[in-house]
Protein backbone atom coordinates (compact mmCIF):
# COMPACT_ATOMS: atom_id res chain seq x y z
CA UNK A 1 0.00 0.00 0.00
CA UNK A 2 1.65 3.56 -1.73
CA UNK A 3 1.07 6.66 -0.07
CA UNK A 4 2.48 10.23 -1.08
CA UNK A 5 4.54 11.94 1.68
CA UNK A 6 3.72 15.40 1.14
CA UNK A 7 7.24 17.15 2.31
CA UNK A 8 9.36 14.08 1.65
CA UNK A 9 7.90 14.09 -1.85
CA UNK A 10 8.01 10.71 -3.05
CA UNK A 11 5.45 7.93 -2.52
CA UNK A 12 6.71 5.31 0.25
CA UNK A 13 5.24 2.18 1.65
CA UNK A 14 2.92 2.09 4.29
CA UNK A 15 3.12 -1.02 5.91
CA UNK A 16 7.38 -0.81 5.02
CA UNK A 17 7.64 2.59 7.06
CA UNK A 18 5.03 1.17 9.43
CA UNK A 19 6.69 -2.15 10.24
CA UNK A 20 10.43 -0.10 10.49
CA UNK A 21 9.01 2.01 13.05
CA UNK A 22 7.66 -0.88 15.16
CA UNK A 23 10.80 -2.83 14.63
CA UNK A 24 12.56 0.18 16.32
CA UNK A 25 10.41 1.28 18.41
CA UNK A 26 10.61 -2.52 20.20
CA UNK A 27 13.90 -1.97 20.56
CA UNK A 28 13.34 1.44 21.90
CA UNK A 29 11.00 -0.04 24.51
CA UNK A 30 13.68 -2.84 25.39
CA UNK A 31 16.60 -0.55 25.85
CA UNK A 32 14.83 2.65 27.02
CA UNK A 33 16.82 4.74 24.10
CA UNK A 34 15.02 6.95 21.43
CA UNK A 35 16.48 4.81 18.43
CA UNK A 36 16.76 7.54 16.42
CA UNK A 37 20.53 6.25 15.50
CA UNK A 38 18.92 3.35 13.92
CA UNK A 39 15.36 4.78 12.73
CA UNK A 40 17.39 7.71 10.58
CA UNK A 41 19.87 5.52 8.64
CA UNK A 42 16.75 3.86 7.66
CA UNK A 43 14.88 6.34 6.46
CA UNK A 44 17.32 7.82 4.12
CA UNK A 45 17.98 4.02 2.89
CA UNK A 46 14.59 3.83 1.48
CA UNK A 47 14.80 6.96 -0.44
CA UNK A 48 13.65 9.82 1.94
CA UNK A 49 15.51 12.99 1.49
CA UNK A 50 18.42 13.86 4.84
CA UNK A 51 17.26 16.69 5.65
CA UNK A 52 13.35 15.41 6.03
CA UNK A 53 13.99 12.49 7.58
CA UNK A 54 16.28 14.13 10.63
CA UNK A 55 13.36 16.42 10.68
CA UNK A 56 10.57 13.95 10.79
CA UNK A 57 12.40 11.58 13.02
CA UNK A 58 12.20 14.26 15.94
CA UNK A 59 8.47 14.68 16.77
CA UNK A 60 8.65 10.72 17.07
CA UNK A 61 11.41 10.56 19.46
CA UNK A 62 9.48 13.09 21.69
CA UNK A 63 6.59 11.45 21.07
CA UNK A 64 8.10 8.13 22.56
CA UNK A 65 10.26 10.10 25.27
CA UNK A 66 6.40 12.03 26.65
CA UNK A 67 5.17 8.29 27.04
CA UNK A 68 8.49 7.45 29.56
CA UNK A 69 8.19 11.01 30.98
CA UNK A 70 4.84 10.52 31.88
CA UNK A 71 5.39 6.74 33.00
CA UNK A 72 8.59 7.99 35.39
CA UNK A 73 6.66 11.27 36.42
CA UNK A 74 4.45 9.31 38.00
CA UNK A 75 6.60 7.31 40.19
CA UNK A 76 8.57 10.55 41.13
CA UNK A 77 11.68 9.68 39.07
CA UNK A 78 12.42 12.77 37.51
CA UNK A 79 14.82 15.34 38.65
CA UNK A 80 13.30 17.91 36.29
CA UNK A 81 16.43 20.46 37.68
CA UNK A 82 18.79 18.61 36.50
CA UNK A 83 17.40 17.81 33.44
CA UNK A 84 16.94 21.83 33.29
CA UNK A 85 20.74 22.68 34.22
CA UNK A 86 21.80 19.89 31.39
CA UNK A 87 19.21 21.32 28.93
CA UNK A 88 20.67 25.03 29.08
CA UNK A 89 24.26 23.50 27.94
CA UNK A 90 22.31 21.96 25.51
CA UNK A 91 20.93 24.60 23.55
CA UNK A 92 24.49 26.25 23.42
CA UNK A 93 25.71 22.86 21.91
CA UNK A 94 22.44 22.01 19.61
CA UNK A 95 23.36 25.50 18.31
CA UNK A 96 27.23 25.07 17.66
CA UNK A 97 26.07 21.52 16.11
CA UNK A 98 23.77 22.76 13.64
CA UNK A 99 26.18 25.43 12.57
CA UNK A 100 28.86 22.73 12.05
CA UNK A 101 26.36 20.65 10.22
CA UNK A 102 25.81 23.50 7.52
CA UNK A 103 29.58 24.43 7.43
CA UNK A 104 30.10 20.94 6.33
CA UNK A 105 27.22 20.65 4.26
CA UNK A 106 28.79 23.35 2.45
CA UNK A 107 31.79 21.64 2.07
CA UNK A 108 29.57 18.70 0.83
CA UNK A 109 32.04 16.23 3.82
CA UNK A 110 28.71 16.24 5.37
CA UNK A 111 28.34 11.92 5.17
CA UNK A 112 31.99 11.44 5.99
CA UNK A 113 31.02 13.42 8.92
CA UNK A 114 28.38 11.71 10.02
CA UNK A 115 29.67 8.58 9.18
CA UNK A 116 32.87 9.26 11.01
CA UNK A 117 31.02 10.26 14.29
CA UNK A 118 28.84 7.46 14.04
CA UNK A 119 31.63 4.79 13.95
CA UNK A 120 33.60 6.87 17.27
CA UNK A 121 30.38 7.38 19.18
CA UNK A 122 28.77 4.20 18.62
CA UNK A 123 32.46 2.39 18.48
CA UNK A 124 33.22 3.88 21.75
CA UNK A 125 29.92 3.43 23.20
CA UNK A 126 29.59 -0.29 22.31
CA UNK A 127 33.00 -1.18 23.10
CA UNK A 128 32.64 0.03 27.09
CA UNK A 129 29.33 -1.47 27.25
CA UNK A 130 30.34 -4.70 25.95
CA UNK A 131 33.26 -4.94 28.00
CA UNK A 132 31.53 -4.00 31.04
CA UNK A 133 28.52 -6.43 30.73
CA UNK A 134 30.66 -9.09 29.46
CA UNK A 135 32.94 -8.95 32.37
CA UNK A 136 29.73 -8.68 34.71
CA UNK A 137 28.27 -12.21 32.97
CA UNK A 138 31.69 -13.71 33.68
CA UNK A 139 31.23 -12.79 37.44
CA UNK A 140 27.72 -14.26 37.21
CA UNK A 141 26.06 -11.00 38.58
CA UNK A 142 24.39 -7.83 37.75
CA UNK A 143 27.17 -5.50 39.31
CA UNK A 144 26.97 -2.09 40.26
CA UNK A 145 28.56 0.31 38.28
CA UNK A 146 32.12 0.43 39.30
CA UNK A 147 32.94 3.66 41.58
CA UNK A 148 35.82 6.29 39.86
CA UNK A 149 37.42 7.82 42.96
CA UNK A 150 40.00 9.80 40.70
CA UNK A 151 37.23 11.31 38.25
CA UNK A 152 34.69 12.15 41.28
CA UNK A 153 37.77 14.05 43.34
CA UNK A 154 38.46 16.08 40.49
CA UNK A 155 34.49 17.13 39.70
CA UNK A 156 34.25 17.76 43.11
CA UNK A 157 36.66 20.55 43.00
CA UNK A 158 34.87 22.58 40.58
CA UNK A 159 32.85 26.06 41.58
CA UNK A 160 29.12 26.60 41.77
CA UNK A 161 27.68 23.55 43.25
CA UNK A 162 24.49 23.01 43.07
CA UNK A 163 22.36 20.75 45.07
CA UNK A 164 20.23 17.90 43.12
CA UNK A 165 17.93 16.09 45.65
CA UNK A 166 15.89 13.42 43.58
CA UNK A 167 19.11 12.32 41.90
CA UNK A 168 21.00 12.48 45.57
CA UNK A 169 24.12 14.42 44.34
CA UNK A 170 25.50 18.07 45.18
CA UNK A 171 28.18 18.60 42.28
CA UNK A 172 29.11 21.67 40.54
CA UNK A 173 27.11 22.90 37.70
CA UNK A 174 29.92 23.27 35.02
CA UNK A 175 30.41 19.72 34.27
CA UNK A 176 26.43 19.36 33.63
CA UNK A 177 26.51 21.98 31.07
CA UNK A 178 28.98 21.04 29.33
CA UNK A 179 27.47 17.21 29.35
CA UNK A 180 24.58 18.93 27.76
CA UNK A 181 26.58 20.81 25.63
CA UNK A 182 28.26 17.64 24.18
CA UNK A 183 25.06 15.55 23.71
CA UNK A 184 22.98 18.63 22.24
CA UNK A 185 25.96 19.01 19.72
CA UNK A 186 26.17 15.63 18.88
CA UNK A 187 22.63 15.07 18.36
CA UNK A 188 21.83 18.28 16.16
CA UNK A 189 24.63 16.97 13.90
CA UNK A 190 23.44 12.96 13.98
CA UNK A 191 19.97 13.97 13.92
CA UNK A 192 19.57 11.47 17.56
CA UNK A 193 18.42 12.30 20.72
CA UNK A 194 21.95 11.55 22.67
CA UNK A 195 20.01 8.95 24.99
CA UNK A 196 22.58 6.21 24.95
CA UNK A 197 25.27 8.72 25.33
CA UNK A 198 23.37 10.59 28.64
CA UNK A 199 22.38 7.56 30.48
CA UNK A 200 25.89 5.92 30.82
CA UNK A 201 27.68 9.47 31.68
CA UNK A 202 25.45 10.37 34.80
CA UNK A 203 25.21 6.75 35.56
CA UNK A 204 29.08 6.42 35.52
CA UNK A 205 30.21 9.72 35.58
CA UNK A 206 27.82 11.26 38.36
CA UNK A 207 26.63 8.51 40.08
CA UNK A 208 22.95 9.32 39.89
CA UNK A 209 20.45 6.36 40.59
CA UNK A 210 19.65 4.91 37.31
CA UNK A 211 15.61 5.00 38.19
CA UNK A 212 15.99 8.64 37.80
CA UNK A 213 18.59 8.92 34.94
CA UNK A 214 16.16 7.08 32.61
CA UNK A 215 13.55 9.83 33.45
CA UNK A 216 15.91 12.65 33.51
CA UNK A 217 17.34 11.83 30.33
CA UNK A 218 13.89 10.93 28.87
CA UNK A 219 12.78 14.55 29.55
CA UNK A 220 15.68 16.07 28.18
CA UNK A 221 15.56 14.09 25.02
CA UNK A 222 11.56 15.40 24.79
CA UNK A 223 12.02 18.75 25.05
CA UNK A 224 15.34 18.99 22.86
CA UNK A 225 13.03 16.57 20.23
CA UNK A 226 9.98 18.90 20.71
CA UNK A 227 12.30 22.28 20.03
CA UNK A 228 13.87 20.02 16.98
CA UNK A 229 10.83 20.04 15.15
CA UNK A 230 10.12 23.64 15.71
CA UNK A 231 13.21 24.67 14.94
CA UNK A 232 13.50 22.24 11.78
CA UNK A 233 9.53 23.60 10.86
CA UNK A 234 10.51 27.03 10.83
CA UNK A 235 13.69 27.29 9.36
CA UNK A 236 13.53 24.60 6.20
CA UNK A 237 9.81 23.23 6.39
CA UNK A 238 11.42 19.97 6.21
CA UNK A 239 9.10 17.91 8.89
CA UNK A 240 6.89 15.36 6.90
CA UNK A 241 3.44 14.94 9.02
CA UNK A 242 1.94 12.21 7.45
CA UNK A 243 5.53 10.44 7.64
CA UNK A 244 6.03 11.82 11.51
CA UNK A 245 2.66 10.20 11.90
CA UNK A 246 3.35 6.35 10.61
CA UNK A 247 6.50 6.84 12.85
CA UNK A 248 4.62 8.00 15.83
CA UNK A 249 1.97 5.41 15.51
CA UNK A 250 4.45 1.98 14.80
CA UNK A 251 6.70 3.53 17.35
CA UNK A 252 4.43 3.85 20.21
CA UNK A 253 2.84 0.02 19.92
CA UNK A 254 6.21 -1.51 18.87
CA UNK A 255 7.84 0.07 21.98
CA UNK A 256 5.31 -1.25 24.75
CA UNK A 257 6.16 -4.58 23.36
CA UNK A 258 9.51 -3.86 23.99
CA UNK A 259 9.21 -2.76 27.11
CA UNK A 260 7.65 -6.02 28.41
CA UNK A 261 10.05 -7.77 27.18
CA UNK A 262 12.64 -5.30 28.75
CA UNK A 263 11.70 -6.23 31.76
CA UNK A 264 11.83 -9.96 31.67
CA UNK A 265 15.45 -9.61 31.08
CA UNK A 266 17.98 -9.10 33.31
CA UNK A 267 20.03 -5.47 33.26
CA UNK A 268 23.06 -6.84 31.91
CA UNK A 269 21.90 -9.45 29.15
CA UNK A 270 20.32 -6.06 28.05
CA UNK A 271 23.55 -3.86 28.24
CA UNK A 272 24.87 -6.97 26.18
CA UNK A 273 22.57 -6.73 23.66
CA UNK A 274 22.53 -3.09 23.25
CA UNK A 275 26.43 -2.75 23.28
CA UNK A 276 25.95 -5.71 20.35
CA UNK A 277 23.47 -3.52 18.75
CA UNK A 278 25.38 -0.04 18.51
CA UNK A 279 28.51 -2.05 17.63
CA UNK A 280 26.55 -3.31 14.78
CA UNK A 281 25.79 -0.04 13.12
CA UNK A 282 28.66 1.15 13.76
CA UNK A 283 30.86 -1.37 12.07
CA UNK A 284 28.24 -0.84 8.94
CA UNK A 285 29.22 2.76 9.22
CA UNK A 286 32.86 1.83 8.93
CA UNK A 287 32.21 -0.31 6.06
CA UNK A 288 30.67 2.89 3.96
CA UNK A 289 33.94 4.63 4.82
CA UNK A 290 36.12 2.03 3.92
CA UNK A 291 34.86 -0.20 1.46
CA UNK A 292 34.90 0.53 -2.48
CA UNK A 293 31.88 2.37 -3.11
CA UNK A 294 29.72 0.40 -6.05
CA UNK A 295 29.57 4.29 -8.02
CA UNK A 296 31.63 7.11 -6.59
CA UNK A 297 29.66 8.94 -8.07
CA UNK A 298 26.24 11.04 -6.70
CA UNK A 299 24.11 13.30 -7.22
CA UNK A 300 22.41 15.52 -5.45
CA UNK A 301 19.94 18.95 -6.31
CA UNK A 302 21.78 21.92 -4.55
CA UNK A 303 18.38 23.85 -3.38
CA UNK A 304 19.34 27.67 -2.53
CA UNK A 305 16.52 28.17 0.03
CA UNK A 306 17.63 25.08 2.17
CA UNK B 1 17.60 26.32 -27.08
CA UNK B 2 16.54 28.00 -24.39
CA UNK B 3 15.49 31.02 -25.62
CA UNK B 4 13.73 29.09 -28.41
CA UNK B 5 11.77 27.74 -25.35
CA UNK B 6 10.97 31.00 -23.91
CA UNK B 7 9.93 32.51 -27.69
CA UNK B 8 7.97 29.51 -28.89
CA UNK B 9 5.05 29.67 -25.86
CA UNK B 10 2.69 29.85 -28.54
CA UNK B 11 1.42 26.10 -29.15
CA UNK B 12 2.47 26.36 -32.86
CA UNK B 13 5.43 27.70 -34.84
CA UNK B 14 6.16 26.82 -38.15
CA UNK B 15 9.64 27.00 -39.94
CA UNK B 16 9.49 29.97 -42.87
CA UNK B 17 11.77 28.08 -45.10
CA UNK B 18 9.13 25.00 -45.60
CA UNK B 19 5.81 25.16 -44.99
CA UNK B 20 5.08 22.38 -42.42
CA UNK B 21 2.91 22.85 -39.07
CA UNK B 22 3.29 21.28 -35.87
CA UNK B 23 0.18 20.96 -34.12
CA UNK B 24 0.57 19.25 -30.29
CA UNK B 25 -1.77 18.00 -27.71
CA UNK B 26 -1.26 16.35 -24.34
CA UNK B 27 -3.29 14.07 -22.41
CA UNK B 28 -3.41 16.15 -19.54
CA UNK B 29 -2.37 19.87 -18.94
CA UNK B 30 -1.80 19.02 -15.01
CA UNK B 31 -0.44 15.89 -13.26
CA UNK B 32 -1.92 15.95 -9.85
CA UNK B 33 0.17 13.76 -7.16
CA UNK B 34 -2.93 12.65 -4.51
CA UNK B 35 -1.91 10.07 -1.83
CA UNK B 36 -2.04 6.99 -4.34
CA UNK B 37 0.34 8.54 -6.87
CA UNK B 38 3.08 6.04 -7.97
CA UNK B 39 4.32 7.71 -11.43
CA UNK B 40 2.30 7.87 -14.44
CA UNK B 41 2.34 8.29 -18.04
CA UNK B 42 1.33 11.33 -19.92
CA UNK B 43 0.51 11.15 -23.33
CA UNK B 44 2.10 13.34 -26.66
CA UNK B 45 -0.11 13.90 -29.78
CA UNK B 46 0.65 15.61 -32.60
CA UNK B 47 -0.06 15.85 -36.49
CA UNK B 48 2.07 17.20 -38.90
CA UNK B 49 0.13 20.08 -41.14
CA UNK B 50 0.40 21.32 -44.09
CA UNK B 51 3.03 18.74 -45.37
CA UNK B 52 4.00 19.35 -49.24
CA UNK B 53 3.69 16.66 -51.62
CA UNK B 54 6.76 14.48 -51.09
CA UNK B 55 8.00 16.66 -47.77
CA UNK B 56 8.77 13.00 -45.78
CA UNK B 57 10.07 10.95 -44.25
CA UNK B 58 10.35 12.76 -41.11
CA UNK B 59 11.97 12.01 -38.15
CA UNK B 60 10.50 13.82 -34.54
CA UNK B 61 12.71 14.49 -31.27
CA UNK B 62 10.31 15.03 -28.53
CA UNK B 63 12.66 16.72 -25.11
CA UNK B 64 10.01 17.14 -21.67
CA UNK B 65 12.03 18.85 -19.07
CA UNK B 66 11.40 19.36 -16.03
CA UNK B 67 11.92 22.63 -13.21
CA UNK B 68 15.65 23.89 -13.42
CA UNK B 69 17.77 23.19 -10.50
CA UNK B 70 21.39 23.32 -9.96
CA UNK B 71 22.27 19.49 -9.20
CA UNK B 72 25.66 18.80 -7.92
CA UNK B 73 27.87 15.54 -8.75
CA UNK B 74 29.76 14.41 -5.95
CA UNK B 75 33.31 12.11 -6.48
CA UNK B 76 34.05 9.99 -3.67
CA UNK B 77 37.83 8.86 -3.43
CA UNK B 78 40.09 7.45 -0.94
CA UNK B 79 41.68 9.74 1.38
CA UNK B 80 43.50 8.19 3.82
CA UNK B 81 42.23 4.51 3.78
CA UNK B 82 38.50 6.69 4.04
CA UNK B 83 36.11 6.83 1.19
CA UNK B 84 35.31 10.63 1.25
CA UNK B 85 34.15 13.35 -1.45
CA UNK B 86 37.11 14.44 -3.41
CA UNK B 87 35.59 16.84 -5.72
CA UNK B 88 31.77 18.34 -6.09
CA UNK B 89 30.97 19.39 -9.75
CA UNK B 90 27.64 22.06 -10.02
CA UNK B 91 25.63 21.72 -13.20
CA UNK B 92 23.85 25.24 -12.93
CA UNK B 93 20.17 25.12 -14.53
CA UNK B 94 20.27 21.45 -15.30
CA UNK B 95 16.21 20.04 -16.02
CA UNK B 96 15.65 17.69 -13.12
CA UNK B 97 13.18 15.65 -15.29
CA UNK B 98 14.48 15.36 -18.92
CA UNK B 99 12.77 12.41 -21.23
CA UNK B 100 14.14 12.69 -25.19
CA UNK B 101 12.21 10.45 -27.18
CA UNK B 102 12.68 10.26 -30.81
CA UNK B 103 11.61 8.24 -34.24
CA UNK B 104 14.72 6.23 -34.83
CA UNK B 105 17.89 5.85 -33.46
CA UNK B 106 20.53 7.84 -34.73
CA UNK B 107 22.59 5.35 -36.22
CA UNK B 108 19.98 4.05 -38.29
CA UNK B 109 18.65 7.91 -39.51
CA UNK B 110 20.80 7.87 -42.37
CA UNK B 111 20.73 11.03 -44.84
CA UNK B 112 17.12 11.90 -43.69
CA UNK B 113 18.31 12.28 -40.10
CA UNK B 114 19.04 14.91 -37.74
CA UNK B 115 22.43 16.38 -37.89
CA UNK B 116 24.88 15.14 -34.83
CA UNK B 117 24.36 18.32 -32.79
CA UNK B 118 21.03 18.06 -32.66
CA UNK B 119 20.01 14.57 -31.78
CA UNK B 120 23.31 14.41 -28.76
CA UNK B 121 19.90 13.35 -26.59
CA UNK B 122 20.78 13.37 -23.26
CA UNK B 123 23.81 15.05 -23.30
CA UNK B 124 22.99 18.05 -25.02
CA UNK B 125 21.18 18.96 -21.92
CA UNK B 126 24.18 18.24 -19.59
CA UNK B 127 25.41 21.82 -19.41
CA UNK B 128 29.73 21.88 -20.24
CA UNK B 129 29.17 18.96 -22.57
CA UNK B 130 31.50 15.73 -21.89
CA UNK B 131 33.21 14.52 -18.92
CA UNK B 132 32.97 12.07 -16.28
CA UNK B 133 30.72 13.84 -14.30
CA UNK B 134 28.33 14.43 -16.84
CA UNK B 135 28.37 10.94 -17.71
CA UNK B 136 27.38 9.91 -14.03
CA UNK B 137 24.95 12.56 -14.07
CA UNK B 138 23.36 11.08 -16.79
CA UNK B 139 24.09 6.96 -15.42
CA UNK B 140 22.45 7.99 -11.81
CA UNK B 141 19.76 10.16 -13.31
CA UNK B 142 18.90 7.28 -15.96
CA UNK B 143 18.76 5.05 -12.64
CA UNK B 144 16.66 7.44 -10.81
CA UNK B 145 13.84 7.17 -13.81
CA UNK B 146 14.51 10.68 -13.41
CA UNK B 147 16.24 11.25 -17.05
CA UNK B 148 15.43 8.73 -19.94
CA UNK B 149 16.23 8.82 -23.45
CA UNK B 150 14.04 6.24 -26.43
CA UNK B 151 15.02 5.90 -29.42
CA UNK B 152 11.72 4.67 -30.89
CA UNK B 153 9.69 6.89 -28.22
CA UNK B 154 7.80 8.33 -30.90
CA UNK B 155 5.73 6.38 -33.34
CA UNK B 156 3.94 7.83 -36.86
CA UNK B 157 0.50 6.25 -36.61
CA UNK B 158 -0.53 7.53 -40.40
CA UNK B 159 2.54 9.93 -42.12
CA UNK B 160 1.34 13.21 -40.51
CA UNK B 161 -0.35 11.50 -36.51
CA UNK B 162 2.67 11.25 -34.03
CA UNK B 163 2.30 9.61 -30.70
CA UNK B 164 4.40 9.61 -27.40
CA UNK B 165 4.11 8.46 -24.07
CA UNK B 166 6.36 10.33 -21.70
CA UNK B 167 6.64 8.43 -18.28
CA UNK B 168 6.91 10.34 -15.27
CA UNK B 169 8.34 8.88 -12.10
CA UNK B 170 6.66 8.59 -8.32
CA UNK B 171 9.70 10.69 -7.44
CA UNK B 172 9.01 13.25 -10.51
CA UNK B 173 9.54 16.57 -9.61
CA UNK B 174 7.17 19.45 -8.42
CA UNK B 175 6.43 22.28 -11.08
CA UNK B 176 6.39 23.86 -14.51
CA UNK B 177 7.22 21.14 -17.40
CA UNK B 178 7.98 21.75 -20.68
CA UNK B 179 7.72 19.60 -24.12
CA UNK B 180 8.77 20.33 -27.11
CA UNK B 181 8.49 18.75 -30.61
CA UNK B 182 11.34 19.00 -33.19
CA UNK B 183 10.74 17.49 -36.83
CA UNK B 184 13.27 16.93 -39.08
CA UNK B 185 13.16 16.27 -42.80
CA UNK B 186 16.07 15.87 -45.04
CA UNK B 187 18.64 16.68 -42.06
CA UNK B 188 17.49 19.85 -41.03
CA UNK B 189 14.64 20.98 -38.65
CA UNK B 190 11.20 22.34 -40.60
CA UNK B 191 9.26 22.68 -37.40
CA UNK B 192 9.22 23.23 -34.06
CA UNK B 193 6.61 23.47 -31.35
CA UNK B 194 5.91 23.16 -27.60
CA UNK B 195 3.32 22.47 -25.41
CA UNK B 196 3.65 22.96 -21.21
CA UNK B 197 1.82 21.41 -18.15
CA UNK B 198 2.57 21.35 -14.62
CA UNK B 199 3.00 17.93 -12.01
CA UNK B 200 1.10 19.57 -8.78
CA UNK B 201 0.65 18.48 -5.37
CA UNK B 202 -3.59 17.60 -5.03
CA UNK B 203 -5.92 17.74 -2.16
CA UNK B 204 -4.74 16.65 1.58
CA UNK B 205 -0.99 16.79 -0.16
CA UNK B 206 -1.07 19.96 -1.37
CA UNK B 207 -2.82 21.38 1.34
CA UNK B 208 0.01 19.97 3.92
CA UNK B 209 2.63 21.26 1.79
CA UNK B 210 0.86 24.48 1.65
CA UNK B 211 0.54 25.36 5.26
CA UNK B 212 4.09 23.85 5.86
CA UNK B 213 5.76 26.08 3.78
CA UNK B 214 3.82 29.65 4.76
CA UNK B 215 1.96 28.90 8.50
CA UNK B 216 6.15 27.59 9.72
CA UNK B 217 5.81 28.03 13.29
CA UNK B 218 1.99 27.03 13.42
CA UNK B 219 2.94 23.70 11.23
CA UNK B 220 5.35 22.95 13.97
CA UNK B 221 3.38 23.68 16.85
CA UNK B 222 0.69 21.01 15.34
CA UNK B 223 3.23 18.40 14.89
CA UNK B 224 4.56 18.82 18.33
CA UNK B 225 0.82 18.77 19.83
CA UNK B 226 0.98 15.95 17.73
CA UNK B 227 3.46 14.43 19.05
CA UNK B 228 2.51 15.10 23.22
CA UNK B 229 -0.68 13.37 21.90
CA UNK B 230 0.55 10.17 20.60
CA UNK B 231 2.81 10.10 23.30
CA UNK B 232 -0.06 10.57 25.75
CA UNK B 233 -2.47 8.18 24.15
CA UNK B 234 0.60 5.08 24.22
CA UNK B 235 0.94 6.10 28.04
CA UNK B 236 -2.66 5.51 28.68
CA UNK B 237 -3.75 2.75 26.35
CA UNK B 238 -1.15 0.51 27.61
CA UNK B 239 -0.50 2.04 31.32
CA UNK B 240 0.02 -1.12 33.51
CA UNK B 241 0.39 0.54 37.24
Amino acid sequence: MQTYLPIAEIPVDVLLVFGMALAVGFVSGMFGIGGGFLMTPLLIFIGIPTAVAVASEAPQIAASAFTGVLAYHRRQAIDFRLGLVLLGGGVVGAGLGVWFFNVMRAAGQLDAIIAVSYVVVLGAIGGLMLVESVRSLMRGEASPPPRRAGRRSMIAGLPLKMRFRRSMIHVSVLPLIALGAGIGFIGAVLGIGGGFLLVPALVYVFRVPTAVVVGTSLFQILVTMLAATLLHAITNASVDIVLAALLMLGGSIGAQFGVRVGQKMRGVQLRLLLALLLLAVGVRFLADLTVRPADPFSVVVKDPSR
Amino acid sequence: MRAWGLVAAACLTASSARSEDLVLALSAQEITIASNFAGGDLTVFGIVKNAPAGGGPYDLIITTTGPAETLAVREKARVAGLWITRSTTDFPYAPTFLSVLSTRPPEESGAGAPPPSERSGLLGHVPGGVSAAAAALIRIQERRGLWLQDDRGVAFLDPSLFRATVRLPPNVPIGAFEVEARLYSGGSVVARSTVSFRVAKAGFEAGVADVAERLRLGYGLAVAALALLFGWAASAMFRRD
